[in-house]
């Protein structure tokens, strides 16, 4: 029985000096470890996405004089993600920090699934056992790049170009890099220029407008889908958007006519006047009428083309063309320039008749007169020779 | 003297009873000339006004060119006149002798210039039309930088372009119809300067003229089927 109380007062004893050494071991530890600091944690990228792989920077440094002069021995660094996926293994037997410097020490992580904020762990043991445990914020966030339609014109035309206007913002909290947008039809038939386009960085709350022209070549519904990508670091993703667009074949374009054409004849110089009118449903800018190419005809001064300028709809005006003829022309064309809202130009081609029922020769107008003389002429030499003859 | 124009068969047979005198003949047809060439003097003006803006020309030559294109195209027309009235004369007196045709030279140059006094009524007419005409015709433009051959070109052009014009189209009308005038009267200057038929008179007058006024009806056909296809 005495054995036995002797026997449990020395495991008693032992317990008690394995329980004091311990604690005067922790005690030491916990010294050690205040020497040593974490002087910054960088992510890249400085917010990942949901399944973002990215890394993490932990700059260590040791505490100036306090450390000695030979400074603090690093035995390893582990990184404890929990729900972040560390990809990398722990640093084993880095080495000495001396006094005053600095270690960086990367590790490659993967985001969870979820949006959040995360605290991973940081577990730095010292040559002398002690250990600093070191926890900092990562944080996790699904907002993307987002693309929308900035302007679509109400009326889309077949064969007529129109311009569409796509903004571009950043969501994210960090900047993304590498933005780029492409462009296709995956209904209908149509041509869309550019077909990409490059944006590059965006910065948090970033936004940009892309202009970009659609040219439908078939009539109905169409759909262009934009893809965006960039990237978060060094993840790339992507979104789309599919913008429907009705092409009609109404068209609401200006419609420039010419009529009341009149021409004066002088010489072998042709001084055609009309009007000019604006039967379209939209202005036109940049009226212009010159006489067209060809061969047996030139435009000459003062007027060898004729500057209208703005036509809005139901609008008219005159304009004037002076062309030297040369013989056997019979028909003049007269080119028409104009552009529509959008800056697209258009050219039409009319024909003059110039020996025509519809054409006008003021000089004809003395054609009485002429005869009258004539007449007069004949009249007055024929009663002179008939009477000289007959005195005869 | 008008009474050539009514009864030149009783003109020309008391002329003959006359002496030999060309004061009045060259007189007639001197004048019925500078008439004519006052038309000619009108359209030139015109031409020389769009003249003023070439480079190559200095002031002083301009006034010469001016002087030189006007009032020479009057003194040429004078000339002609003169030398046509020696050609007619001479081509009927050279036809006339065909038909036994007797009489002087002198005589036959007297009458022809007698039977040209149609020619100022018809040189009065053409300077009526042709003040009308030149207020209808504008200078040719020509570049101020222009060679004389394309300056010579551009003239040619317009020269075309102004007989196509319905007025001188008239003009040309009037001067055939003038001269048919001049031609009746001719027929009895050369019966009675050459002594030889009617007959032989309308014969030597009417080939003569008559080819003329062909060819003058050839060239106004032209410049009329010309001016229609404008």
């Amino acid at each position: 029985m005495r054995f036995g109380f002797f026997i449990f007062c020395f495991v008693i004893l032992i317990f008690c000096f394995v329980i004091l050494s311990s604690a005067e071991g922790f005690s030491a530890s916990e010294e050690e470890a205040h020497l040593l600091s974490v002087v910054s944690c960088e992510m890249h990228p400085a917010v990942f996405m949901p399944r973002d792989v990215g890394t993490i920077t932990v700059t260590l440094a040791a505490a100036g004089e306090a450390a000695g002069e030979g400074g603090v021995e690093i035995e390893s660094v582990y990184l404890l993600g929990r729900d972040v996926k560390v990809l990398s293994g722990p640093y084993l037997n880095i080495g000495r920090i001396a006094p005053g410097e600095c270690m960086n020490i990367t590790f490659t992580v993967r985001a969870p699934f979820n949006d959040g904020i995360y605290y991973p762990k940081l577990l730095i043991e010292t040559g002398s056992g002690d250990v600093l445990r070191y926890s900092f914020p990562f944080r996790v966030d699904g907002a993307a790049v987002r693309m929308a339609v900035a302007d679509i014109p109400e009326d889309i035309i077949i064969n007529e170009r129109t311009s569409l206007k796509i903004a571009v913002g950043n969501e994210r909290p960090n900047s993304v890099r590498g933005v780029m947008i492409k462009a296709e039809i995956t209904k209908g038939s149509g041509e869309v220029v550019p077909s990409e386009m490059f944006i590059g960085t965006l910065a948090p709350d970033d936004r940009k407008t892309l202009s970009l022209n659609f040219t439908p070549l078939t009539e109905g519904a169409h759909t262009l889908l934009l893809t965006l990508s960039f990237k978060n670091g060094m993840n790339t993703h992507t979104s789309t958007l599919s913008v429907h667009l009705n092409v009609s074949s109404q068209n609401k374009r200006p419609d420039i006519i010419i009529s009341g054409i009149e021409y004066e004849s002088d010489h072998n110089t042709l001084r055609i006047t009309g009007d000019i009118s604006n039967a379209g449903l939209s202005a036109a800018r940049g009226v212009v009428v010159r006489v067209g190419d060809g061969e047996g005809f030139e435009a000459v001064y003062p007027y060898p083309s004729y500057f209208v300028g703005s036509l809005n709809p139901d609008d008219f005006s005159s304009f004037e063309l002076n062309v030297r003829v040369f013989k056997n022309k019979t028909t003049i064309p007269i080119e028409i320039e104009f552009k529509d809202e959008d800056g697209n130009t258009f050219r039409r081609t009319e024909y003059v008749r110039i020996n025509g029922s519809e054409t006008q020769k003021p000089s004809a107008e003395t054609s009485p007169i002429l005869s009258v003389v004539l007449l007069i002429a004949v009249f007055v030499v024929v009663i002179s020779i008939i009477y000289s003859w007959r005195k005869r | 003297m008008l009474s050539v124009l009514t009864d030149p068969n009783d003109f020309f047979e008391r002329r003959m009873e006359r002496e030999e005198r060309l004061g009045i003949p060259a007189f007639i047809v001197l004048l019925g000339g500078a008439l004519g060439g006052v038309s000619t003097f009108l359209i030139m003006s015109v031409l020389v006004e769009s003249l003023s803006e070439i480079q190559a020309m200095s002031e002083v030559a301009y006034g010469a060119f001016v002087s030189v294109m006007t009032y020479g195209s009057l003194f040429s027309a004078v000339i002609i006149s003169l030398i046509m009235w020696l050609v007619v004369a001479a081509v009927f007196y050279g036809i006339s002798a065909i038909f036994g045709g007797k009489g002087s030279f002198k005589r036959m140059l007297e009458f022809v210039g007698y039977g040209c006094i149609p020619m100022i009524f018809g040189g009065i007419v053409a300077i009526a039309v042709t003040l009308q005409l030149v207020q209808t015709l504008t200078p040719p433009q020509i570049p101020a930088g222009a060679s004389p051959e394309e300056l010579s070109q551009i003239i040619q052009e317009w020269s075309i372009d102004v007989a196509r014009q319905p007025l001188s189209q008239l003009s040309s009308a009037l001067s055939i119809i003038f001269t048919i005038w001049c031609a009746n009267i001719w027929i009895f200057a050369v019966k009675h300067a050459r002594g030889i038929t009617t007959k032989n008179a309308l014969l030597t007058v009417g080939i003569p003229v008559g080819a003329y006024i062909a060819y003058a009806l050839w060239q106004l056909l032209g410049v009329l089927v010309s001016a229609s296809a404008l």
